[in-house]
């Protein structure tokens, strides 16, 4: 809530009295107003104007006899918004323009306007007003795999969530391939196996590996195709090369190759295995000795 | 200027119309270097190459002009690993954007999609959105949806581009032009253009005048015009 006016600014003053639309001033705010009755609710709308060239704490408050039903997005009063009208910033010589419904007959005025500097408050700023209301963009702790320290990829370190799931300052700690445990996988997805950690099964029965396996295919993929590239004609290699960063990163892509086509063989052996094993195994039906 | 290429459905098109508007702004007469910054944490499109990337600067461990590639197209690249995108600070992104803008002029931004911080935060950061979009009608729902994130951040929308887009009719292309309230240029299917960011060679729109060449302009145009405004 912003405090009154100070006193040596001017009253309110209203103006042109009308049944359905008027307007007020303040010392530096011109404040027009309309109401149009609805069924059994008054719409209100409402266009504040600071004259001024510093920015002013604009209060709006509802006049009529019930409460504000203020604009909502998911359900939610929007920023600013109580259910005796709404509070906003409005910058030096900016207008301001607001509307709410209210389940009462309309009256004259249906507003009272209070204003006082704002003290070099501004709105929000966009990306404080992004991070707060949108969804953290962060990847799901689950998906967390180092897959490219572990199958020597150009990167030379990268940060990996540790110990707990909070900033990613506190979490941030960097892996290199010596935390690769001896049959693959990292720490990480060691200390997170369990029996959940099965592949999706999808509606129709049909099932999908991880999506630790398929990114990491897709990502062996996407080097075979840049090496593809790299075979083509000068027009076509000549950027390839660029991109990877001149020689020393063309040699680095053909190392990482040959240790994931490794890597690879050992998983197509090691899933083979498994996959005979899997369906040579028959789980027994423990459900009738509860 | 910084610009923001957004959408918010994903394999609409935004990296590549983003890595070719970059090279056509560059080789504008704006006198600006342009850089493009791969903002798509979590699944990022453009050529990495080796040294820094994005996912180093928000998690604090690299200045942004040193991660910019120079190349066909001058780039800030993303990281492709999931751990770089959970431990990428967002907020560090506004600071990163506007160094860069500093250093090289202007910055085009490759939004990822969706609706979240990721997508939002550089809307928030950008002076002005293009809007990359299929020519379905369908996807005007999807396409108000983003204009209002960018309006409520805001982020003016420059233009609207429907890529893919061929032999659309003209009532689609106005309705577009009606609800999101802001030019609509057509970008017509393109071997080249679609190959350009995997053969790192962008549209020429010198040179080439073809008809995505020639849409890629009307884009630069567009623009480059709001920019003055």
């Amino acid at each position: 809530m912003c405090p009154p006016s100070p006193p040596s600014e001017r009253p309110p003053h209203h103006r042109l009295p009308s049944p359905d639309q008027g307007s007020t001033t303040t010392a530096v705010l011109t404040v027009d107003w309309h109401v149009r009755p609805v069924d059994e609710v008054t719409l209100v709308t409402v266009r504040v104007a600071n004259t001024d060239s510093h920015p002013r704490r604009v209060r709006v408050d509802n006049a009529l006899d019930a409460p504000v039903l203020p604009p909502r997005r998911n359900g939610v009063a929007a920023r600013g918004w109580d259910e005796d009208g709404v509070e906003r910033v409005v910058d030096g010589h900016g207008t301001l323009s607001v509307g709410y419904a209210c389940r009462a007959p309309p009256s004259s005025p249906p507003i009272a306007v209070r204003d006082a500097p704002a003290d070099g408050a501004v709105a929000d700023p966009p990306v404080e007003r992004a991070l707060r209301s949108l969804g953290a963009h962060a990847p799901p702790r689950a998906v967390l795999v180092d897959d490219d320290d572990c199958c020597g990829s150009a990167s030379t370190t990268v940060p990996v969530s540790t110990s707990n799931a909070g900033t990613p300052d506190a979490a941030s700690a960097d892996h290199t391939a010596s935390d690769c445990s001896g049959d693959g996988r990292t720490g990480v997805i060691a200390d997170r196996a369990s029996p959940t950690d099965a592949v999706d099964a999808a509606d129709d029965g049909t099932a999908s590996p991880p999506l630790a396996v398929i990114a990491w295919f897709n990502a062996v993929e996407a080097r075979l195709d840049t090496a593809a590239l790299l075979s083509g004609d000068v027009h076509e290699a000549t950027p390839v090369i660029a991109s990877l960063g001149g020689g020393p990163g063309v040699e680095t892509l053909a190392e990482t190759l040959a240790t994931e086509a490794t890597a690879l063989r050992a998983v197509a052996d090691r899933a083979t295995a498994l996959a005979t094993r899997a369906e040579a195994t028959d789980v027994p039906d423990v459900g009738g000795r509860r | 200027m910084i610009l923001a290429v957004t959408g918010g459905k994903g394999g609409v098109g935004k990296s590549t119309l983003a890595y070719n508007l970059g090279a056509a702004l560059d080789a504008s007469d704006s006198g600006h270097r342009v850089v493009v910054v791969d903002a798509d944490l979590g699944m990022a499109n453009l050529p990495v190459g080796r040294g820094p990337d994005l996912h180093d600067v928000l998690a604090g461990r690299a200045c942004p002009v040193e991660a910019v590639r120079e190349g066909p197209v001058r780039l800030l690249p993303c990281g492709r690993s999931l751990a770089g995108a959970r431990a990428a600070d967002l907020r560090r992104l506004a600071d990163a954007v506007r160094t860069v803008e500093r250093e090289y002029g202007d910055v085009v931004v490759d939004c990822p999609a969706g609706l979240r911080a990721d997508a939002g935060v550089p809307l928030a950061v950008a002076d002005a959105c293009l809007l990359v979009a299929s020519s379905d009608p369908f996807a005007v729902a999807d396409a108000v949806r983003t204009r209002e994130l960018a309006r409520e951040l805001d982020c003016g929308l420059v233009a609207v581009a429907l890529n893919r887009a061929d032999d659309v009719d003209p009532g689609v292309r106005d309705a577009f032009e009606r609800i999101l309230g802001a030019p609509v240029v057509c970008v017509p299917t393109d071997a080249t253009l679609a190959r350009s960011v995997r053969t790192g060679r962008p549209v020429d729109t010198d040179v080439a005048a073809g008809p995505a060449a020639n849409a890629l302009a009307r884009l630069v145009e567009v623009i480059r015009s709001a920019d003055a405004r």
